[in-house]
């Protein structure tokens, strides 16, 4: 049986159905992510599992307990908040054993275990310091410590990158994935950052509008949208209409569908420069209306008859020299054009 | 900025229209106040300069039972008050927010119930014959009929409550500093509500309890209209002896009237300093 | 969770109790026709307070009152609002110590000025002391950090700089800016500081009792002398001042949230005037 099971879970606020009979499972040492946009529930299912929020329907199983009427204190779960929620007249010493002091163990036994946290968290010499004097990087690692200490069956963090820096979350993300992997805990990561969802996962879960959109590796799902609305979240897909698409390459195959095509594996020719034939290959006519630099990535938008197609290519110095109103052929790989279901 | 003539010229019609302030403040908050500063240090007569005023407010020991008195009793309504206050400010914080005005609104209002109508309406209910006074003998409470509510104990139950209600409008935003994420972060920790209270929740709001009780104290040693109302002169205390010393009921000192003014004062700054010092010590992240 | 919900009101309804049961016990004081020995009173009447407006004494306080009072509010408020627009506007360096001055009344009791100010006005050139104008001079200063507070409030609630600053831009001279656009911008908020400054002088006793005494009989005065002599009387007094007082409070708080759009962050910001020394 799977470590973690979130079994028809359901919640209502003033009305609203916020989670719609949620059901997912997570196994022992995994990270995974819950994935989706602004008000989808994610948060919210984060905090029935923590009980901080009371559930209307359906079981929270953990380790094979049924946790889902039990007090916050008794269910063996951590949460790292976006705020950090650092206890400002405590030292980071005293908030990294706050958990132990309260399990009723005494001071030496805690000592060594707090230096060996904030030696994992990096924070050495920072032991004396108040969250005050901390920057944000710094006070979400002491948060992080503050939550491992107590070896929690499961590790909830909540959009805890959000409030800072791009550079430093790049960073914080790289080290949160090297910390669970050395410690080997359970971690459920919340965010609405396809990005970083895809960078620090074992596995994903795609939500929307308190379901499951779709379940999988960051690659089986980057790779294969399920459905519309998984495309257009997890990446920068072009997603047509079966007719639209029809009306470019002369065939009727896709009626009353809809497509997803990855920017990324759009091949761009300057008209007759490639002589070669693929036959596993659409090649669609159109000219380019726009040129976005986004640092590796150059990308082009490329209009044909009336679709608008983005193409990604690598920012070296092979492909750049398109201009606006150049006129480009498509080659668009015929099984790399995914069909969705709704 | 180099002062020409031209720019006192220009801004004298503005210097001139603040005069009107400046005479009312020298006149009426800072003259009195060095006068009186003056006054302490000079004999009754006013002839000559000496520490005779401050040396017989100290060692006299009608005026010491006064101070002793005032300090008591301001000490301890104000201490019952803010622990009252504590729990009912919290209790007010955790309605719905449209019954968290209505409240406060009634609270503030009998803020105001105070001085001689607040002394009268004791009288009425606790005095010799008042209605729960007489209510208590017919249930044979012998205990609560025969408090003397002209006593220390019926004063410290009057500024009580003129106390509570200056406590509960003081405490109430200092518990807005609470996050309730540290709550939940604490509880997820393995806290009780009894633990994160004691460990994070009072540290934080105490700043403001020792600032609210530099308040009350101050409040309750400098009353005068209600000690004066329920119990004139029959009860020694510090405000209204000052009060006796200037109006000349027997005869008038003003001098030491002054010297005991200042002591006054002084045991204001002294309890503010203490409470600085206080929190120094529980807060030491707030440097 | 339910049973914490329930001793919080519960709490909160002792409390109310407690805080309303003398105003209830002074009322029906008021209306009683006869209570001296009984648990409840004997009858009802409103006699009392036909009594009480009837009689000329009080009447003659009450106007004395009115008049010490509306004189230092209105002077004050006058003074105040010239001076703090001045003094942010051209002096900005002056701005702590206004603060300073117009705080410390808060901070001194009552009796500690009244010895002060009997010092510097029973003798000398201004032996106004006794009169109802050294009375006036020190109401003027108890209420400074009322109106203080109150016009600050009001003139940063409207902006003051970038008001003046658009009416400048607009072709006006700064003294025009002030009256035509500033006084009736701020004119509420200050409002709702002056009724609160006339409730707390309205029930202000050491100092009047101190330095005017039996010479200038306002009605708190009044309210000492009878509380001697007529419980039924005092109680009507009492009543009639706290209906007064409510009425000011009530009008200044909805003028307050009219200017402010008060919801829960005012209240953090402690909306609520805080009381006068006893």
């Amino acid at each position: 049986m799977s470590y973690l099971i979130i079994d028809k879970v359901t919640k209502k606020f003033d009305g609203t159905v916020v989670l719609n009979e949620i059901s997912l499972a997570i196994e022992k040492g995994e990270l995974v992510t819950l994935l989706g946009p602004s008000g989808c529930g994610k948060s919210t299912l984060l905090r029935c599992i923590a009980g901080l929020n009371e559930v209307d329907g359906g079981r929270i199983l953990l380790n094979d307990r049924d946790i889902t009427y039990l007090a916050p204190r008794k269910r063996g779960v951590g949460m790292v908040f976006q705020s950090y929620a650092l206890f400002p007249n405590m030292t980071v010493y005293e908030n990294i054993a706050f958990g132990l002091k309260m399990q009723g163990l005494k001071g030496d036994r805690i000592a060594a275990r707090v230096r060996e946290m904030i030696d994992l968290v990096g924070l050495a010499g920072k032991e004396e310091s108040y969250p005050r004097e901390l920057s944000g990087g710094q006070q979400q690692r002491v948060a992080l410590a503050r939550s491992m200490i107590v070896e929690p069956d499961v590790l909830l963090l909540d959009e805890p990158f959000n409030a800072l820096d791009a550079k430093i979350r790049k960073t914080l993300q790289m080290e949160l994935k090297n910390i669970q992997k050395k410690s080997g805990m359970t971690m459920i990561f919340v965010t609405h950052d396809q990005e970083e969802a895809l960078t620090i996962s074992d596995r994903i879960f795609v939500i929307n509008e308190g379901r499951v959109a779709q379940s999988g590796k960051p690659l089986e799902i980057y790779s294969q949208p399920a459905s519309e609305f998984v495309a257009r979240f997890i990446g920068n897909f072009n997603v047509l209409k079966g007719e639209e698409f029809e009306q470019l390459v002369g065939e009727s195959i896709f009626s009353g569908k809809s497509l997803a095509i990855r920017p990324e594996i759009i091949k761009l020719s300057l008209n007759g420069d490639n002589g070669k034939c693929h036959n596993g290959s659409w090649r669609i006519k159109g000219e380019v209306v726009g040129v976005f630099l986004k640092g590796n990535i150059l990308r082009y938008r490329v209009r044909s008859k009336d679709c608008i197609l983005d193409v990604d290519v690598l920012n070296n110095s092979l492909d750049c020299n398109l201009n606006y109103d150049t006129s480009v052929e498509l080659v668009i790989p015929k099984d790399e054009v995914k069909v969705l279901n709704l | 900025m180099r002062v020409t003539w031209e720019h006192i010229r220009g801004n004298l019609w503005l210097l001139a229209s603040l005069l009107p302030l400046a005479v009312m403040i020298f006149g009426f908050e800072l003259l009195p106040i060095m006068g009186m500063l003056i006054d302490s240090f000079r004999t009754d007569d006013g002839a000559a300069w000496t520490l005779g005023q401050y040396i017989t407010a100290l060692k006299n020991p009608y005026y010491l039972v006064a101070i002793k008195n005032s300090l008591l009793i301001s000490l301890l309504s104000s201490f019952i008050a803010i622990v009252a206050a504590a729990f009912v400010a919290y209790f007010i914080t955790r309605l719905k927010p449209k019954y968290q005005e209505a409240v406060l609104t009634y609270v503030n209002l009998t803020a105001n119930f105070a001085g001689i109508p607040l002394a009268f309406a004791y009288i009425i209910m606790l005095g010799n014959s008042g209605l729960f006074t007489i209510l208590f003998q017919r249930w044979g409470l012998d205990i609560f009929s025969e408090f003397n509510l002209y006593s220390w104990s019926g004063l410290v139950l009057v500024y009580v409550y003129f106390q509570l209600p200056l406590a509960i409008l003081l405490l109430y935003p200092i518990y807005f500093e609470i996050k309730e994420q540290w709550r939940e972060a604490a509880h997820l920790l393995g806290a009780s509500d009894m633990q994160f209270w004691l460990q994070v929740g009072l540290p934080v709001i105490m700043p403001g309890l020792i600032g609210t009780f530099s308040i009350l104290f101050a409040n309750a040693m400098g009353a005068y209209a209600t000690a004066y109302a329920l119990v004139g002169s029959n009860y020694n205390l510090l405000s209204v002896r000052i009060g006796a010393l200037i109006s000349g009921d027997v005869y008038a000192r003003p001098h030491l009237a002054s010297a005991l003014a200042i002591l006054l004062a002084l045991s204001l700054i002294a309890a503010m300093l203490t409470n600085e010092y206080m929190m120094r010590r529980i807060r030491r992240d707030l440097k | 969770m339910k049973e914490k919900k329930a001793l919080h009101r519960i709490a909160i309804a002792l409390m109310f109790l407690y805080l309303f049961m003398p105003l209830i016990a002074t009322f029906l004081y008021s209306i009683a026709t006869d209570w001296y020995d009984t648990v409840l009173p004997k009858g009802l009447t409103l006699s009392w307070y036909v009594k009480l407006f009837k009689d000329v004494r009080f009447v003659a306080a009450l106007g004395r009152t009115l008049f010490a009072c509306s004189v230092a509010v209105g002077l004050n408020i006058a003074v105040m609002v010239v001076s703090i627009f001045i003094v942010s506007l051209y002096f900005p360096k002056l701005e702590r110590y206004l603060q300073a001055f117009a705080m410390l009344p808060y901070a001194i009791p009552g009796v500690i000025g009244a010895v002060g100010l009997i010092k510097v006005y029973s003798s000398g050139p201004f032996a106004i002391s006794g009169t109802v104008w050294l009375l006036i001079g020190a109401y003027f200063v108890v209420i400074l950090p009322y109106t203080y507070q109150g016009t600050k409030n009001s003139m940063r609630t409207v902006d003051l700089p970038q008001l003046v600053s658009a009416a400048e831009l607009l072709g006006a001279s700064k003294p025009k800016a002030f009256f035509k656009v500033v006084l009736p911008n701020i004119l509420p908020g200050v409002m709702v500081s002056a009724l609160l400054s006339f409730s707390v002088l309205f029930g202000e006793f050491v100092l009047t009792n101190l330095l005017v005494g039996g010479y200038y009989e306002t009605v708190q005065i009044y309210l000492m002398r009878r509380m001697r002599e007529s419980g039924h009387l005092s109680s009507t007094v009492v009543i009639s001042y706290y209906l007064f007082v409510f009425c000011l409070s009530w009008i200044a708080l909805k003028l307050g949230q009219n200017f402010k759009n008060g919801n829960l962050d005012s209240l953090r910001g402690k909306k609520y005037e805080l009381p006068h020394y006893r």
